[in-house]
C-alpha cells in the first residue's frame, strides 16, 4: 500500500542543511497496525506528514496505492485526503467554531456527500461512540477523551482505508489512552490500516509492526525482527 | 446556519465591517448620482449639443468684466450669418414683483424672451399653444408651480398677470397664454415666467442670449469670424471685447460668470467629492482587508484542519467567499438603505431606469472586490502544510495601517485649511459679524426713490442705530466702468474706473475707516438735488429752449463739489503708493449724465474694503455719494430689541412702500449666501474627514483588540516578571507611534499640495501655515492612541495568572 524509497527531509537554512529524515526505505502493507517510535525531534511527525501527503520529501519516492505521490497534482492529493486518508493528532484540532455533529460531517461534506447519507453515517458515528447526547455541543465544552473520539470518529467517518494517528494519547491520562488504543484496534481489525506515532511502550505493542527513527534514521524495525525471529523459529 | 453562528461570535468584527462598507457604498452611491446628475444638466434638450450662449468679455484691464448675459441687439448675427439659426434671448426682470390677484410676490425667475425659445429649449408645455408662444406682445407662459400656487389650478389660460420689473414705475399686464412643467433640476435656469418682449427698449439692454447653430459647424471659426467683425465695427476707442461662444451643457459645470442666472454647480466640488469617497473607500476596504486578514490568522486552525479533512483551497475560498456575501449584503442594505434616504433629501432618485444599471454595478463591484479582499489571504499567504498551529501577526499594523492613516491626516488637513479659508474670507467682508444688521436687498426702483422717507422714518426710532444703503447688495459684483478724470494723472488707454454709489454714513456703518483723508463727508446731495440734476443733464442733453427752468435748475443744482472716495486698488491702478498724495485732487467720473456726477475732488482713500465677493480681485472703485442707485438698504437695530426694531421696519415699509412687499436678511446670511458652494464643500469635506476618521479609529480598535488576544501570554508573563501597567502600555503603543509618525510624514506634502490647489481659487486666501498639518497629525495620533491605549490597558491591567492560565 505505501512504498517510501529513499526518502530524504531537509531544511535548508543560511549556513547549512539539516537533515530530518534520511534514506528512509519502508514498505507498509494493507492492514498493518504500524507504529513509529523514537525520541523527540526524531522526526516521526516528519515522516507521518509525509505519508498524509501533507509535507512532501526533500528527496525519493513514494507510492501511495501504487501512484507515485511525489508526482501527483495538489487536486489528487486533495482526491486521495477525501478518500483514503483520515487524520488523528495529539492536539485533537477539531475546528473550534463547530459543533461535535459538525465537527464529524466536515469531510463527508467536501467528499461530495448527499445530506441524507451523511445524517446516517454522522448519526451512526454519534451512536458508535456514544456521542448522541454530546453531538450540539462544541470542542471546548468536552473533556479531552471526548474530544479524542470525536476526533478518530471524524477521520474514519469517511471510510477511510488508512488512518494517520500522531500522539493519539498524548494529551490523554492512561485510561482515556487505552480507551482509544482499544478503539485504534478496533478499526484496524475492520479493515482499516493504521500508523501511529507514540511514546508510550505500552500502547506500541497494540500495533502489529513497530519502527523506531533515530535522527532520521530507522534503527529498529520490528516487522524485519520479527520475520527474522520466525526464521529463527522455523529454523 | 454555521455563517450566522459565525458572525455571531465575531458580531464586533462584523459590525466593523458592516459599519465601513455601508458608509462606503452609501458614499459611492450619492456620489455616483450626485455626479450623473451635475454632468446631465441641460442635456435633455435634444438639440443641446448645438445650443451656445454667446458672452462678451471687456477688454478694460483692472475693470474688466465678463457677465454671463451681453448687452445690445444681436438680432443681426442671426441675419448675417446663416450657421446661426435661431437666437433665443432671455432677459430677466430682475427681481420681479408679480401680482395676482391681490397677492403680490417677489420673483428672480420671470424672463422676457423670444418666439424661438420653445423651438430651441425642450421644456414641457402642459397647456397652451408652444409654437405660438411669444409671438404677440403681452404673452406668458407660467409653470406649473406658480400656476397651482397662485391660482389653484392649471386651467388658468385668458387671466391676468401683472409684473413690475425692478426699474420700471409701474406694474404691467399680461394675459397667461400657456402653462409650462416646472423645468427640471437640471436646468441652469428656472423660469416660472416667461413673457414676450412688449417693446423695442426691451431689445435694448442686458440679456442672457442664446444660439442654436447648424450641425456641423466649426464653432471656433464661427468664434473667429463674430470677433473680427467686432473687432471692425469698434468705434469706442476702447479694446474691442472678446466674444464666447459656450456650450450649454458647459455652463452648469464650467461658468462661473458674473451675473449668471442662478448659481452654477462647479467641477471642483466634484472633484473633492470624488476624492472624499476614494478615501472613504479606500478606508472601509482597508478595515476590511486588515479584519479578514485577522480573521484568517484565527481559523487559521480550522482552515488546515479542513484541508487535512479533504477540502481543497477552492471550496475553502467558496466557504469564505460565501460568508464575504453575507456580509456584503448587510453592508450593501444598509448602505442602500443611507443612500436612498440621502437621495430624497438631494432631490435624485435611485431608481431611475437611467441610472439604476450603474447602481447595479457599483453594487456588484463592491460585492465582487469584498469577495476578493476576502479570499485573498487564503492564496497569498503560505499555510504551511503542518498542523501546528502558529500565529504570527507582527507585521499586521504596517501598509493598510500606514496608507489609511495618510489618508486621515489628509482629510482633516484638508478640513482644517477648508474651514480657516472660509473664516478668513468671511472675515475679510466688512460687518460679516455684525448680527444686527439688516439687509434689505435689490429693491424695486419706486422704494429707491422713497428712500430718504424711509430712512428718517426709521431714525425716529431708538430701535434703529443706523441706515445705510449701496448701488450693490452685500458679497455681489461690482460692473460698471465709467471713464474718469484726475489731476495730475496720465490716464492710459481706455482705462476706467469702477463706479459704486453710496449714502454718505456707508463707511462708518460698517466700520470702515480711511487711510488717508475722511470718510466723514459732510453735506451731501438729497435725492431732490439728484433728480434735479437728472432733469438738467436732460434738458441740456436735449437742447432746451426753457432758459428759465435751466437757470433754476443749475441755481439748484451747481455749487456742489462732488466728494470721491477712491479704494486702494484705484491708487494702485493709478500708480500713487500713498494714500495721501491722492488727498485733495481734482477728480470726477464722465457720466451719461455729467450734472449728477459733478467735478469735485478726492476727499478720502479707504483700503479695500471688500464688499463685494472675494473670487476675483477688488476692483478699483470710484465712491460718490448718491442715492438713486441704491438697490440695497443695510440697517443697524438695537441688539436687544431684535424683535421689536425687525417690527418697526416692516411697519415702516408698510407705511411708505405699500404696494411693495418688504423682503429682508441678516447681513451674516447675505455673505454665506455668496459662498453656499465652497459652503457645501467645507461642510463634504469636514464630514468625510469625520467620516474617515471614525472608520480609521474603529480599524485600529479591531486591529489592537486582536492584537491584544494574541499577546495576552506574553503580557502575563512581562507582569509576572516584573514590568510596570505603563511599561506594557509604551511598549504597545509605541509600534503605533511610529506607524502614524510615517503616515505623517507621507501625508503632510500630499495635503498641502491639495490644499494650495483648491486655495488657487481664491483672490484672497488664508496661508498654509504648518501647524494645521502637525495638528492633523496629532490628532490622528491622539485618536490612534486613545483606541490603541483602550485595548492595552485592558490587557495591562488584567490579573497576569489569568492570563497565563488562558493558553
Ligand atoms: N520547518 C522546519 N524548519 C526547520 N526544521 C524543522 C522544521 N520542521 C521540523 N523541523 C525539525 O525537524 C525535526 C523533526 O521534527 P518532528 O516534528 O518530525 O519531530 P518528532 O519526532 O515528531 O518530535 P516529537 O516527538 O517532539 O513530536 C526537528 O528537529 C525539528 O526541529
Ligand atoms: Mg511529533
Amino acid at each position: 500500500m505505501i512504498s517510501l524509497r529513499h526518502i530524504y527531509k531537509y531544511y535548508d537554512s543560511k549556513f547549512q542543511r539539516t537533515f530530518v529524515l534520511k534514506d528512509i526505505d519502508l514498505e507498509i502493507h494493507e492492514g498493518e497496525f504500524f507504529t513509529i517510535m523514537g525520541p523527540s525531534g526524531a522526526g516521526k511527525s516528519t515522516l507521518l506528514n509525509i505519508i498524509g501527503m501533507l509535507d512532501e520529501p526533500s528527496e525519493g519516492e513514494y507510492f501511495f496505492l501504487d501512484q507515485h505521490v511525489t508526482k501527483l497534482s495538489e487536486k489528487k492529493k486533495v482526491e486521495f485526503h477525501r478518500n483514503y486518508v483520515g487524520f488523528i493528532f495529539q492536539a485533537f484540532h477539531l475546528i473550534d467554531e463547530l459543533t461535535v455533529y459538525e465537527n464529524i460531517e466536515t469531510p463527508l461534506i467536501y467528499k461530495g456527500m448527499k445530506v441524507s447519507v451523511r445524517k446516517s453515517v454522522v448519526a451512526d458515528m454519534l451512536d458508535r461512540f456514544n456521542m448522541v447526547a454530546k453531538k450540539d455541543l462544541f470542542p471546548a465544552q468536552l473533556s479531552g477523551g471526548q474530544q479524542q473520539l470525536v476526533a478518530i470518529a471524524r477521520a474514519i467517518a469517511g471510510k477511510p482505508k488508512l488512518l494517520l494517528a500522531d500522539e493519539p494519547t498524548g494529551n490523554l491520562h492512561s485510561d482515556q489512552g487505552k480507551q482509544i488504543m482499544e478503539l485504534l484496534k478496533s478499526l484496524n481489525k475492520e479493515g482499516i490500516t493504521i500508523i501511529q506515532v507514540t511514546h508510550n511502550e505500552e500502547f506500541a505493542k497494540y500495533g502489529s509492526r513497530i519502527i523506531r527513527l533515530a535522527d532520521g534514521l530507522i534503527s529498529e524495525d520490528s516487522g524485519i525482527a520479527t520475520a527474522e525471529k520466525k526464521t529463527n523459529k522455523t529454523k | 446556519m454555521k455563517v450566522f453562528r459565525r458572525v455571531k461570535q465575531n458580531l464586533q468584527w462584523v459590525l466593523i465591517n458592516v459599519t465601513g462598507l455601508s458608509i462606503a457604498v452609501a458614499c459611492s452611491l450619492i456620489i455616483l448620482l450626485y455626479i450623473l446628475q451635475q454632468t446631465s444638466y441641460d442635456r435633455f434638450h435634444s438639440k443641446a449639443d448645438y445650443i451656445y450662449r454667446i458672452t462678451l468679455e471687456s477688454n478694460q484691464g483692472a475693470s474688466s468684466i465678463h457677465p454671463a448675459r451681453v448687452y445690445g441687439d444681436l438680432r443681426q448675427m442671426v441675419t448675417d450669418y446663416p450657421v446661426i439659426e435661431r437666437m433665443v434671448r432671455l432677459v430677466p426682470f430682475r427681481n420681479a414683483i408679480v401680482k395676482i390677484g391681490d397677492q403680490k410676490f417677489y420673483s428672480r425667475n420671470a424672463f422676457l424672451t423670444d418666439s424661438s425659445f420653445f423651438k430651441v429649449f425642450d421644456f414641457k408645455v402642459i397647456s397652451g399653444n408652444s409654437k405660438k408662444a411669444f409671438s404677440q406682445p403681452g404673452q406668458v407662459f407660467i409653470s406649473r408651480t406658480l400656476a397651482i400656487k397662485y391660482f389653484g389650478t392649471l386651467d388658468v389660460i385668458g387671466k391676468e398677470i401683472s409684473i413690475l420689473h425692478q426699474q420700471d414705475p409701474n406694474f404691467k399686464v399680461f394675459t397667461i397664454d400657456g402653462v409650462m412643467e416646472d423645468f427640471p433640476a437640471n436646468s441652469h435656469f428656472h423660469a416660472d415666467l416667461l413673457s414676450s418682449f412688449t417693446s423695442e427698449d426691451d431689445l435694448t439692454t442686458w440679456s442672457y442670449t442664446y444660439f442654436l447653430i447648424k450641425k456641423g459647424t466649426d464653432i471656433n471659426a464661427l468664434r473667429g469670424t463674430l470677433q473680427q467683425k467686432m473687432e471692425s465695427e469698434n468705434k469706442s476707442g476702447n479694446p474691442a471685447p472678446v466674444i464666447y461662444l459656450q456650450k450649454l451643457t458647459d455652463i452648469h459645470l464650467f461658468s462661473h460668470k458674473s451675473r449668471e442666472i442662478e448659481n452654477n454647480g462647479e467641477i471642483r466640488s466634484i472633484v473633492l467629492l470624488v476624492s472624499g469617497t476614494i478615501i472613504i473607500i479606500f478606508i472601509a476596504l482597508i478595515n476590511f482587508f486588515n479584519l479578514s486578514r485577522v480573521q484568517f490568522i484565527s481559523r487559521l486552525k480550522s482552515i488546515k484542519v479542513k484541508l487535512i479533512n479533504g477540502a481543497s483551497r477552492g471550496i475553502l475560498a467558496g466557504e469564505i467567499a460565501l460568508e464575504s456575501l453575507l456580509l456584503s449584503v448587510l453592508s450593501i442594505s444598509v448602505g442602500l438603505v443611507i443612500a436612498i434616504s440621502l437621495s430624497r433629501h438631494l432631490g435624485i432618485s435611485i431608481f431611475d431606469p437611467d441610472r439604476i444599471v450603474l447602481v447595479f454595478l457599483v453594487v456588484l463591484g463592491f460585492i465582487f472586490t469584498i469577495a476578493l479582499l476576502s479570499v485573498l489571504p487564503l492564496f497569498t499567504s503560505k499555510i504551511v502544510n503542518d498542523i501546528k498551529v502558529t500565529s504570527r501577526q507582527e507585521n499586521l499594523y504596517t501598509y493598510p495601517l500606514l496608507i489609511q492613516f495618510t489618508l486621515a491626516v489628509t482629510a482633516i488637513a484638508a478640513t482644517i485649511v477648508l474651514n480657516r479659508q472660509m473664516d478668513y474670507i468671511n472675515r475679510q467682508h466688512p460687518a460679516s459679524q455684525n448680527a444686527n444688521m439688516m439687509v434689505i436687498p435689490d429693491n424695486p426702483w419706486e422704494s429707491i426713490q422713497r428712500y430718504e422717507v424711509f430712512k428718517n422714518e426709521l431714525l425716529n426710532s431708538t430701535l434703529i442705530t443706523a441706515v445705510t444703503a449701496a448701488m450693490e447688495d452685500p458679497g455681489s459684483d461690482i460692473l460698471d466702468a465709467v471713464d474718469f478724470e484726475m489731476e495730475g494723472i496720465e490716464k492710459k488707454e481706455g482705462q476706467s474706473i469702477n463706479i459704486f454709489t453710496t449714502d454718505s454714513n456707508f463707511f462708518s456703518s460698517l466700520g470702515i475707516h480711511p487711510l488717508a483723508g475722511t470718510t466723514e463727508l459732510g453735506f451731501t446731495p438729497s435725492q431732490k438735488w439728484e433728480s434735479d440734476a437728472v432733469e438738467l443733464s436732460q434738458l441740456r442733453e436735449n437742447k432746451s429752449s426753457d432758459k428759465q427752468k435751466l437757470a433754476e435748475l443749475e441755481k439748484r443744482v451747481g455749487g456742489y463739489r462732488e466728494k470721491y472716495i477712491l479704494n486702494q486698488s484705484a491708487l494702485k491702478m493709478l500708480g500713487i503708493y500713498n494714500p495721501g498724495k491722492a488727498i485733495g485732487k481734482r477728480f470726477r467720473i464722465n457720466f451719461f449724465l455729467p450734472d449728477l456726477f459733478p467735478e469735485g475732488e478726492i476727499v478720502g482713500v479707504v483700503p479695500d474694503f471688500h464688499y463685494t465677493n472675494l473670487h476675483s480681485e477688488e476692483k478699483p472703485l470710484a465712491i460718490a455719494p448718491r442715492k438713486m442707485f441704491n438697490y440695497c438698504f443695510l440697517i443697524s437695530i438695537d441688539p436687544k430689541q431684535r424683535g421689536k426694531a425687525i417690527a418697526k421696519i416692516a411697519s415702516a415699509w408698510q407705511k411708505i412702500n405699500p404696494e411693495f412687499p418688504l423682503q429682508y436678511e441678516f447681513i451674516t446670511d447675505t455673505y454665506r449666501k455668496v459662498y453656499a458652494g465652497e459652503y457645501a464643500q467645507t461642510r463634504v469635506l469636514s464630514l468625510f474627514a469625520l467620516i474617515s476618521i471614525i472608520l480609521s479609529a474603529l480599524g485600529i480598535f479591531a486591529m489592537a483588540a486582536f492584537s491584544m488576544q494574541h499577546r495576552i501570554k506574553e503580557i502575563g508573563i512581562r507582569k509576572v516578571n516584573g514590568a510596570k501597567v505603563f511599561e506594557i502600555l509604551a511598549l504597545i503603543n509605541k509600534d503605533f507611534i511610529k506607524w502614524i509618525a510615517i503616515a505623517f510624514v507621507i501625508a503632510t506634502p500630499v495635503a498641502y499640495f491639495a490644499m494650495r490647489k483648491w486655495l488657487q481659487n481664491f483672490a484672497y486666501k488664508t496661508e498654509l501655515s504648518w501647524w494645521i498639518f502637525a495638528v492633523a497629525g496629532l490628532i490622528a495620533l491622539g485618536i490612534a492612541l486613545l483606541t490603541v491605549s483602550w485595548q492595552s490597558w485592558k490587557a495591562a491591567t488584567r490579573n497576569p495568572v489569568e492570563a497565563l492560565r488562558y493558553e
